[in-house]
């Protein structure tokens, strides 16, 4: 991917969509609040204080407190912390794992195909996300008993699309070339195929991690993801339904946290795709 | 190949695959890291407690001889009882059957509504505004939370008109059918956007095609080719991705039950994960893993009477 | 000569911003009754666009520009908007039989549909209109095969399918985008005489439009050529097969493998049709012809006649090839 961008830049391509651009922005700025934000804002996020609970928001509170009398900016700022790494991981492991094997039953073919291609089968013909819930309750409540299950149940995509590219790309000319030089399959499929089926997997991987961010939230309302008192968006939004009335923003404003953030990577995957396709 | 050898030769694949889930539901219990019974009866239990949940479970016999137990029980209508309500696991699952019923159909339904009238509108209006902006919220959607979408109903609708439950499952048909409204919206919202995307690519390409041309050419309307020839080929699309969607379907399902407080099988499934019940775990966890593979079935069927030529392959 | 359909001034537009850019016209052509009109032309010339604007069928990003279409009515030409022809007096009938059907849709409920359509009957009488219908365009057997569906029949029973929904609108005007391209030697010879037969019983007019000369002298009576999205040459087809005057039209005729002596030289014409941004002031024919000269540049010559019954829009059309430096 990396080969093709700067391609395109000595090319003097056209510029980012504007899609990818807002998608570019957003996503800085989730990044900068996580990695700044706790360090700018006066708040221990997870210290309790009864007296001053469900406060409006103030001075002080910019966005008041929470039913533990913690301070809710802080918390939404600090599970950026939480919710975006865990998403990243969790879609990152089933990107090689998935990308590996496609590729391996793509470029191989016969048996290597075979097994690859039932086993996604099988996974595929499982109601994946309850099966994702029911994996995490036998593994344990938990960011890493998440990312485990989210990669048994995940890399079906990646290997899809992987084994396609890579069967589409090993007839293209210069696989050919590069096999008619001698070069040894490895070689070829590490330095000459997989990094032209990356892009796509790239940008897959975006909508992936949305998709991922958004499951370990609903484990997390269904309490069965990230515990307390972790701040993590999900696990707020439930915590702030039964306020509904009084405090209605202690479930709106997570959620907006949640659709913000994946609006702008699924502008950045859309915005990217149409760009390495023009 | 006939369309009748076709969908028995469908019906006969599924005998392996059920067989197959149930070996993973098997499993399920003995992923569990360290002693499964232990794990189900808690740090705190005693050493019988945990003997008697080894015993009742079978976990002191080879896997072979669970899984065949199993098999055998469950095809009697037999899913073992609960270890926390000592209730049978069919019963459980017969009483929490009906909402979860209630709210996919109903949010089928209004998901497919939603994504047909979107899709028509983007494809007809193609790089429009309209499209543009449909696009959009479609991103947007597929961005939201199903779960906060639903309590933003609530917020929004539920709260300020009275006019929905904001919990539970109401009673009697027009009480079903009142609390079903919000939670189905709430499904609809959540589910449409990835069907809108398939389908109004495929209206798109379609509107390029050549016998629309010809529709036109031999002076069909508009309404006409849609309602007629249109139609066929977005409910191929619709139908395929109810079947591909049908996990995610689901798992969404299990979540709006869960902000509606509907009494329902996810509810169920949640509770029995939260208390470590595995019998009711492993019973609702086959359950939808049995309802999956009919609904692919169904799915596959129903396209080989659309569309002729899937059963020649 | 008795006009039954007539185009004048027709131009088609890209609907981009900035200049305007027309890959045809403007282009006047006139169709007499019980006649067959054959627009020939390489691929890309515009002949398929210009078929299909007729009827208001053009694809997105196409627009017609200008032009008027008239038809004749009651004796008299009446202008009308081309969407208003379709299904009652002008029937298409396309390049590829395979794509023009409807794959999830029995044939018999393909032609039914046009026939209820348009004669506002029951159901089951169109589905027996539909079977007569296919036994017109002589399919064999056509009580089973309408209920076939169009990926079970052969491209030429497609192709006929294709002419039985266009006939089934009753049009008195047929038009035919290279019917015949996409099917076999020996099916296209069964489809042309079919065209052929229904134009004699159901007194139809057509407009035939192709890249294959040879059909044109078969089946055309009067031919226009095309290049660049503007006619060329056109007149009586013997006429300008005897005589063509336009280079374009010579060189199409000498790129015809001769049947009689094929060890004679073929003499393809050299380079390739211009594109709708490549226009130029002048002829457009001018960078690929052999005799172009100064006059060529100055600007796009007008149809003249040439007092043979042939039109051409050429500044050298007296001087024959010889001439040429």
């Amino acid at each position: 991917m990396m080969a093709r961008i700067a391609q395109r830049a000595r090319r003097g391509a056209r510029p980012l969509p504007m899609k990818a651009r807002i998608g570019l922005t957003i996503l800085a700025a989730y990044i900068l609040a996580g990695i700044f934000g706790p360090m700018l804002l006066p708040f221990d996020p997870d210290k309790t204080d009864i007296l001053r609970r469900l406060k409006p928001p103030s001075n002080v509170h910019w966005l008041g407190t929470d039913q533990l009398g913690r301070d809710f900016l802080t918390r939404l700022v600090v599970a950026i912390r939480v919710d975006l790494p865990i998403a990243f991981a969790a879609a990152f492991f089933p990107m090689v794992i998935g990308t590996a094997l496609g590729a391996i039953a793509g470029y191989y073919g016969k048996l290597a195909d075979t097994v690859v291609s039932r086993a996604a089968d099988l996974v595929q013909a499982f109601p994946v996300y309850v099966f994702l819930l029911v994996l995490v309750f036998a593994l344990g409540a938990g960011a890493t008993s998440f990312i485990v299950a989210a990669t048994v149940i995940a890399w079906v995509g990646y290997a899809r699309l992987a084994r396609g590219e890579v069967m589409r790309l090993k007839s293209l000319e210069f696989v050919e070339a590069a096999r008619v030089t001698g070069l040894p399959e490895r070689v070829i499929l590490t330095t000459h195929v997989l990094p032209n089926a990356l892009p796509q997997t790239l940008i897959y991987y975006m909508s992936d991690v949305v998709l991922m961010v958004l499951v370990l939230s609903s484990l997390s309302f269904l309490g069965v993801g990230i515990q307390p008192p972790t701040a993590e968006w999900g696990r707020m939004i439930a915590e702030g339904q039964p306020f509904l009335r009084s405090h209605w923003w202690l479930a709106a404003a997570p959620g907006l946290m949640l659709m913000v953030f994946g609006t702008g990577l699924s502008l950045l995957a859309d915005g990217l795709d149409d760009w390495l396709r023009s | 190949m006939t369309r009748s050898r076709y969908i028995l030769k469908r019906l006969l694949q599924t005998i392996p695959l059920i067989a197959g889930i149930m070996v993973l539901v098997m499993l399920l219990l003995h992923v569990v890291p360290g002693d499964p019974a232990r794990a189900i009866g808690g740090m705190a239990a005693s050493d019988e407690t945990v003997e008697q949940i080894r015993e009742e479970l079978g976990l002191n016999r080879s896997f072979v001889a669970q899984y065949i137990a199993y098999v055998g029980n469950a095809l009697q209508g037999d899913l073992g009882i609960s270890t926390r309500s000592r209730q049978p696991v069919t019963e459980i699952i017969g009483e929490r059957l009906a909402p979860t019923l209630w709210l996919l159909t109903a949010g089928m339904i209004l998901s497919i509504v939603l994504a047909s009238a979107v899709s028509v509108l983007a494809a007809r209006n193609k790089d429009r505004a309209a499209d543009y902006a449909l696009g959009g919220l479609t991103v947007i959607g597929l961005s939201m939370p199903a779960y906060w979408v639903g309590i933003m109903l609530l917020l929004l609708v539920a709260l300020p008109t009275g006019a929905f439950p904001i919990s539970g499952f109401g009673k009697g048909f027009w009480g079903h059918l009142n609390a079903i409204i919000l939670p189905a919206l709430t499904f609809a919202i959540a589910i449409s956007p990835v069907m809108i995307r398939a389908l109004r690519a495929k209206l798109v390409a379609l509107y390029r095609n050549d016998f629309v041309m010809m529709s036109r050419a031999v002076g069909l309307s508009e309404s006409t080719i849609l309602a007629r020839h249109l139609s066929r080929h977005a409910a191929l699309v619709l139908i395929t991705m109810v079947s591909v969607q049908v996990g995610p379907m689901i798992f969404v399902g299990v979540v709006i039950e869960k902000t509606f407080a509907l009494p329902g099988l996810g509810q169920a499934l949640v509770n029995a994960v939260a208390q470590r019940d595995f019998p009711v775990v492993q019973g609702i966890t086959l359950t939808t893993a049995l309802f999956v593979t009919f609904v692919h079935l169904g799915a596959d069927i129903f396209t080989s009477f659309v569309n002729p030529r899937t059963v020649l392959e | 000569m008795n006009s039954l359909f007539d185009i004048s001034g027709l131009r088609i537009d890209l609907d981009a911003h900035g200049d305007r850019l027309s890959p045809v016209g403007p282009v006047d052509l006139t169709l007499a009754k019980d006649e067959c009109l054959g627009i020939v032309g390489e691929s890309g010339s515009g002949k398929s666009l210009t078929l299909k604007a007729l009827l208001g069928l053009l694809p997105d990003g196409l627009s017609m520009g200008a032009g008027q279409i008239r038809i004749e009515k009651g004796g008299d030409l009446v202008a009308c908007q081309p969407e208003r022809l379709r299904g009652h007096r002008v029937g298409l009938i396309s390049q590829e039989p395979g794509a023009a059907l409807d794959p999830l849709m029995r044939v018999g409920g393909l032609i039914a549909e046009v026939v209820q359509r348009h004669a506002g009957c029951s159901r089951t009488e169109a589905a027996a209109r539909a079977v007569d219908l296919m036994r017109q365009v002589g399919i064999p057997d056509p009580e089973r095969r309408a209920r076939f569906w169009p990926h079970e029949l052969s491209g030429g029973l497609k192709q006929r399918i294709v002419i039985a929904m266009a006939l089934a609108c009753d049009s008195d005007i047929l038009l035919c985008d290279e019917p015949t391209t996409a099917l076999d030697v020996t099916i296209q010879a069964q489809i042309i005489r079919l065209l052929r037969d229904l134009r004699d019983k159901r007194s139809l007019s057509l407009i035939f439009v192709t890249h294959d000369l040879a059909l044109i002298h078969e089946i055309a009576d009067r031919v226009a050529v095309m290049y660049a999205g503007l006619i060329v040459e056109t007149g009586p087809t013997e006429a300008v097969f005897a005589d063509p005057r336009h280079p374009y039209t010579r060189a199409l005729l000498a790129a015809i493998p001769d049947m009689d002596s094929p060890d004679a030289d073929l003499q393809p014409i050299a380079g390739a049709p211009p594109a709708a941004t490549e226009f130029g002031e002048g002829c457009r024919f001018a960078p690929r012809c052999r005799m172009s000269s100064a006059a060529c540049v100055a600007g796009q010559p007008e149809l003249e006649p040439t007092g043979a019954g042939t039109q051409v829009a050429c500044v050298n059309w007296r001087r024959s090839e010889k001439d040429a430096p």
